[in-house]
């Protein structure tokens, strides 16, 4: 399949999840939006890496997977808390922190 | 030796940090008065070689050296530091005051001897914060508004300033002074960073119509602050138009100056004309100080070297003068229980002593030959006719309304039938006001020993002839 | 020789607190003596025309500290130091119990060593200084007794007006700076019509011509040695020391302008004296017009004239004020001329002196002043406007001065002090004789060539002399016959008597006009500039909040607003990446 594809569909999966954060209110999807992201990129990546024939890409591909891992464990951290001071995971509410 | 200059101000404020009692205000006098000798020792000619020390790349070096108006400014800032120090009593919380007094102190060294832009401007803007403190946390009622104008006011200016600096820097790649001297930029360059730069100083000098922070400031701050604002802080923005544009720029400087002049005259005129209609010492005393600073003004933006030569023995002058007044004011108002005139009267009859010395500085603020205050004017118009006659005869007229508001505050406050009867100045007053008033007149019978500092050659046919 | 005064002066000043009072009378005295002393030693070895200087001033050409004896400088140095220390000797008598000697006798010396700076100075600048210092010790000694809001007034007056004249003073100068290069007066080239012309308006000032004289007669109210010495002998007549020294460099347009103004101040002031009713007044507006004629012959070019008559003014006049000071002392204090009367038998000498200045000031022979209105006169013969003048005030003169001594001397004591009246000490009357003497012998003395004084410009028509005795001689007779019985016969009252009273609205114009300007200049500024600048203030601080509460509308707290941008600003850099980079 000609690489072109893949970089359609990683533009697709990209487009689709900075769509979501910004249009999504719930903190939850929020962060699934963002790991959408994430993917759609290391798909990317690995099909540069494929194209080029080089390993950098895939290599770079394991470090976002890794990073992704550890944003979601403090993102969720993040939800936990805001969910037991509102109750409701609501983004558009917890803006105290402005100025 | 230019080191301790700004060294020994720094060590008096860590000295005034201890809790030792009467230690602080001894430090800051005693430094002011070293710092005064220091500065004669370089005017004569003495200095350790300009040691330079690269702080921040090729672009900003420490280097410190001063020569002539710097070296006679210096004098003047250690004894009205110390003057002012002396004369600050019984002020609360006396450790931090003097610990910023003394910063200020180093701070005004670290401007009049640096070498390189960019440790000019750091110590320019180093200068605002001890002044600032100081303003706010012991001036008088007013001191927050007054203090806020001011920083703002000044701040704006340095704004200009700094963009100016950044752009020479960047196009000369250098913020060496000498270096940037030898290399002046092509004409309308100059005179739009002249332009930048005058804008920095202007508000400092206080150029009219950039003066709006003055009264409130000199009426809010506290009387030693107000000494040092007036008498040497004003003038190193003098000396940075006579030390910076002028080298620098010497054609954009040229350009500018008709408006500039025209400037200086108008403000000489404006600050006398309020000076006499003001009812309260201390903003009497601010307009008078405005008008005397214009008067400097348009000796530097003359631009000619008579016409800074002028600028320093005015500037001296004027620091002298000012002080003096200012002491004396506030002795009297404290005595008397205000500061308006209108609850003076005859003041003579109960305090000759100090009828006497106030008569005595007024003279010299009025330029009566004999005194300091008349070889200043005098060089002044003299150096600014050659140029810019209409600006000089304009800044003449300043001497009739000068006496107008100097006799009639003497007239109001110490003639006439007693009204108030006030404690004459004991000794420690007397010694404290007596030297700033014998150098006045001592300056006034030899003032080539200030303008020594600042040889004019001889003049050709063109020095004269505009 | 101008030293020992100003170490009189610096003495007093210092340790005269100590001292007693009489200390600082013998002090104040003895400094100027010894300068009399000193002028007369350098003198008598012959006449050096050198000059001296003491050392470097002001860093300008022509700007030391240089002495130089022009051919007016011995005869007015002489008179300066010796009619001042006449006045000073007087002073101590008149002053007796006078809490402030120690200031007065300070200013005086201070006085006589700035006056003789105006004589002797080689250079324009070291002449202002003198010049300026005059103006300050006049300050200081119009307002001696500062307790009186009166003397106050009248110093400050003075001194405001005197600076007017001061500022053009300085103008003048530096044209002639500009002009010459040099401000040293050896070898004067001519100056241009501006210099000469602000020069003269600082003339005009200090010799309280029109239209600066406005401060003269009020300065009268400072003690009468005072106004016999500064405003009589010295300080007024520097005006025309200025004239005299710088004589031929002069522009003619100046030179007329003076001779024009000081024959109009001349025939005014005389108007104005004569219908006065206080006696030191009468004396100060026949100063202001005695020094008119003197400018007369200063601009004609006749310095001789000017020089005699300046030298004849000092003697007569210093006699008639400090007359004036004996009968004032003798009777309380009393100045109105309607409730004097009756010295004549009271206090003879007093009297015999007075009547000897006024003999001069008349211009009747053999009074000093008869010699030299004289040659004022015959300078001005070829000029008929300027005679006429000349002539005119000399008949005004003689009628006012015959109405001072009839109303002071010859009339029935007008009042209970008039007749209590005692005459003075001693220490008081010596001077008064001595310059009493002088008014009846100087003229003669120098017309018979006995004191030479210069050359003499004769070639005056023949009816001039006997024209000039009949005019005095009649204004004279007329006044003692008219004024005699007292001032039930004065001048009658209205309109043009109290217009000349009060010299024809010129103080009363300037003074308010003045004040008037200066205030509304004050108050528009005041509201209008101040207002606006304050403004300007502001609007720096208004502009940065502005500014500031524009940025912070994005920390709003909202993460998706954030994002948004974070998104945009992502997107705008990968486009200008692709797209920018070429």
């Amino acid at each position: 399949m000609p690489t072109v594809a893949y970089l359609l569909l990683g533009a697709l999966l990209f487009s689709l999840g900075a769509a979501g954060i910004v249009l999504r209110t719930n903190a939850l999807s929020m962060l699934i939006a963002v790991e959408l992201m994430l993917n759609a990129v290391n798909l990317t990546f690995v099909a540069a890496s494929r194209h080029f024939h080089a390993t950098d890409g895939v290599a770079v591909a394991f470090f976002v997977i890794a990073v992704a891992a550890a944003e979601v464990a403090v993102g969720l951290a993040i939800v936990i808390d805001l969910a037991r001071r509102h109750t409701v995971v609501d983004v558009d509410q917890a803006s105290e922190l402005k100025g | 030796m230019q080191y301790a200059v700004i060294g020994l101000p720094l060590v008096a404020a860590l000295l005034a940090l201890l809790p030792v009692p009467h230690l602080p205000r001894a430090a800051a006098i005693a430094s002011g008065v070293v710092q005064a000798l220091l500065g004669v020792a370089l005017a004569a000619g003495y200095s350790s070689p300009a040691a330079t020390y690269e702080w921040a790349g090729p672009l900003a070096r420490v280097q410190l050296q001063a020569e002539g108006f710097a070296a006679t400014l210096i004098t003047l800032g250690g004894v009205l530091g110390a003057v002012g120090a002396a004369a600050s009593r019984r002020v609360p919380h006396e450790r931090a005051y003097f610990a910023l007094w003394s910063l200020l102190q180093a701070a005004l060294g670290g401007v009049l001897l640096a070498r390189d832009l960019v440790l000019f401007f750091v110590m320019w803007e180093a200068m605002l914060v001890p002044l600032a403190f100081l303003m706010w946390l012991w001036g008088s009622h007013d001191a927050r508004g007054a203090t806020l104008r001011f920083l703002l006011y000044t701040m704006a200016g340095s704004a200009f300033l700094l963009a100016g600096i950044v752009s020479l820097v960047v196009a000369r790649e250098s913020s060496d002074l000498a270096l940037l001297a030898a290399r002046p930029l092509g004409e309308v360059s100059q005179t739009l960073l002249a332009a930048f730069f005058v804008a920095g100083f202007a508000v400092k000098l206080p150029l009219f119509p950039f003066h709006a922070w003055l009264p409130r400031a000199y009426a809010a701050a506290p009387l030693p602050v107000t000494i040092v604002l007036s008498g040497i802080v004003a003038k190193t923005a003098a000396y940075g138009v006579v030390a910076i544009c002028l080298p620098l720029f010497p054609n954009g400087m040229a350009r500018l100056a008709p408006a500039l002049v025209a400037l200086a005259a108008v403000g000489a005129l404006y600050g006398a004309i309020l000076a006499t209609r003001q009812r309260d010492l201390r903003t009497l005393i601010a307009y008078a100080s405005l008008s005397h600073l214009n008067v400097i003004a348009l000796a530097v933006f003359t631009g000619t070297a008579a016409a800074s030569q002028a600028a320093l023995v005015a500037s001296v002058s004027h620091g002298l003068e000012i002080a003096a007044l200012f002491l004396l004011a506030g002795i009297l108002a404290q005595r008397a229980g205000g500061w308006s005139l209108g609850g003076l009267g005859g003041v003579a009859q109960s305090a000759p002593v100090l009828a006497a010395f106030t008569a005595l500085a007024i003279v010299v603020t009025i330029g009566v030959p004999g005194t300091s205050g008349f070889a200043g004017e005098i060089l002044v118009l003299a150096a600014a006719y050659a140029r810019f006659p209409g600006a000089a005869t304009v800044t003449a007229l300043v001497m009739v309304l000068s006496a107008v508001y100097g006799l009639g505050l003497i007239r109001r406050a110490f003639h006439g039938p007693s009204l108030v009867t006030v404690r004459d100045l004991d000794r420690r007053e007397r010694i404290l006001i007596a030297p700033l008033l014998v150098a006045a007149l001592a300056l006034g019978v030899a003032p080539w020993i200030v303008s020594d500092r600042m040889p004019v050659p001889p003049p050709g046919r063109a020095e004269v002839a505009p | 020789m101008v030293l020992p005064p100003l170490g009189g002066a610096i003495l007093l000043a210092l340790c005269g607190g100590a001292l007693g009072r009489r200390a600082h009378g013998i002090i104040g005295t003895g400094a100027i003596a010894l300068s009399f002393a000193a002028a007369i030693a350098v003198l008598s070895g012959g006449a050096p025309t050198g000059r001296a200087t003491l050392g470097p001033w002001l860093p300008l050409p022509g700007g030391d500290l240089t002495l130089a004896l022009d051919k007016y400088g011995a005869p007015l140095m002489l008179m300066v130091a010796g009619v001042s220390a006449l006045i000073a000797l007087y002073s101590i008598g008149y002053l007796a119990h006078d809490r402030g000697t120690q200031r007065y006798f300070a200013a005086l010396d201070l006085f006589v060593f700035a006056m003789l700076l105006i004589v002797l100075a080689d250079n324009l600048l070291l002449l202002f200084a003198g010049w300026e210092l005059v103006g300050l010790c006049s300050y200081l000694l119009i307002g001696h007794w500062r307790e009186r809001p009166a003397a106050a007034a009248a110093a400050m007056k003075a001194f405001v007006v005197n600076r007017v004249g001061d500022v053009a003073f300085v103008v003048g100068l530096l044209a002639v700076l500009v002009e010459r290069g040099t401000l040293s007066l050896e070898g004067q080239g001519a100056h241009s019509a501006l210099a000469s012309v602000l020069l003269l308006i600082g003339a005009l000032a200090k010799s309280a011509q029109l239209p600066l004289h406005i401060w003269l007669p009020d300065a009268m109210e400072g003690p009468t040695p005072v106004s016999a010495l500064i405003h009589a002998a010295t300080m007024v007549t520097a005006g025309v020391v200025l004239l005299l020294r710088l004589g031929p460099s002069l522009s003619p347009e100046a030179l007329g302008l003076a001779s024009v103004l000081g024959a109009v101040t001349a025939l005014g002031a005389a108007a104005a004296a004569l219908v006065q009713t206080d006696l030191k007044r009468v004396l100060a507006w026949s100063t202001i017009s005695q020094i008119g004629l003197m400018f007369v012959g200063a601009g004609i070019g006749a310095a001789f004239a000017a020089l005699f008559h300046l030298l004849a003014h000092a003697f007569f006049k210093a006699a008639l004020f400090l007359g004036a000071g004996s009968v004032m002392h003798g009777t309380d204090d009393e100045q109105d001329l309607r409730r004097l009367g009756g010295i004549g038998r009271r206090m003879r000498w007093t009297a015999a002196a007075f009547a000897a200045g006024a003999v001069g000031l008349a211009a009747l022979p053999p009074g000093a002043g008869f010699f030299s209105k004289e040659a004022i006169a015959a300078a001005a013969a070829d000029r008929p406007l300027l005679l006429a003048a000349v002539l005119l005030t000399a008949l005004l003169s003689a009628l006012y001065a015959a109405r001072l001594v009839a109303f002071v001397v010859l009339a029935p004591a007008g009042s209970p002090q008039a007749e209590r009246a005692h005459e003075s000490t001693p220490v008081m009357l010596v001077p008064l004789a001595a310059l009493g003497l002088a008014a009846l012998s100087f003229g003669a003395l120098v017309a018979l060539g006995v004191i030479p004084l210069g050359r003499h410009d004769a070639h005056a028509p023949a009816w001039l002399a006997p024209v000039s005795v009949v005019v005095a001689l009649a204004g004279a007779a007329f006044g003692l016959v008219r004024f005699r019985a007292g001032p039930a016969r004065d001048v009658a009252a209205g309109p043009l008597r109290s217009a000349a009273a009060s010299g024809f609205g010129v103080d009363a114009f300037l003074v308010t006009g003045g004040r008037r300007t200066l205030a509304t200049l004050g108050i528009a500024l005041e509201s209008t500039a101040e207002r606006t600048l304050d403004a300007m203030l502001d609007l720096v601080a208004v502009l940065v909040t502005r500014a500031a509460r524009l940025v912070r509308r994005t920390q709003n707290g909202f993460v998706r607003s954030y994002e948004a941008l974070l998104l945009a600003g992502a997107a705008l850099l990968l486009a200008y990446w692709t797209l920018g980079v070429r």
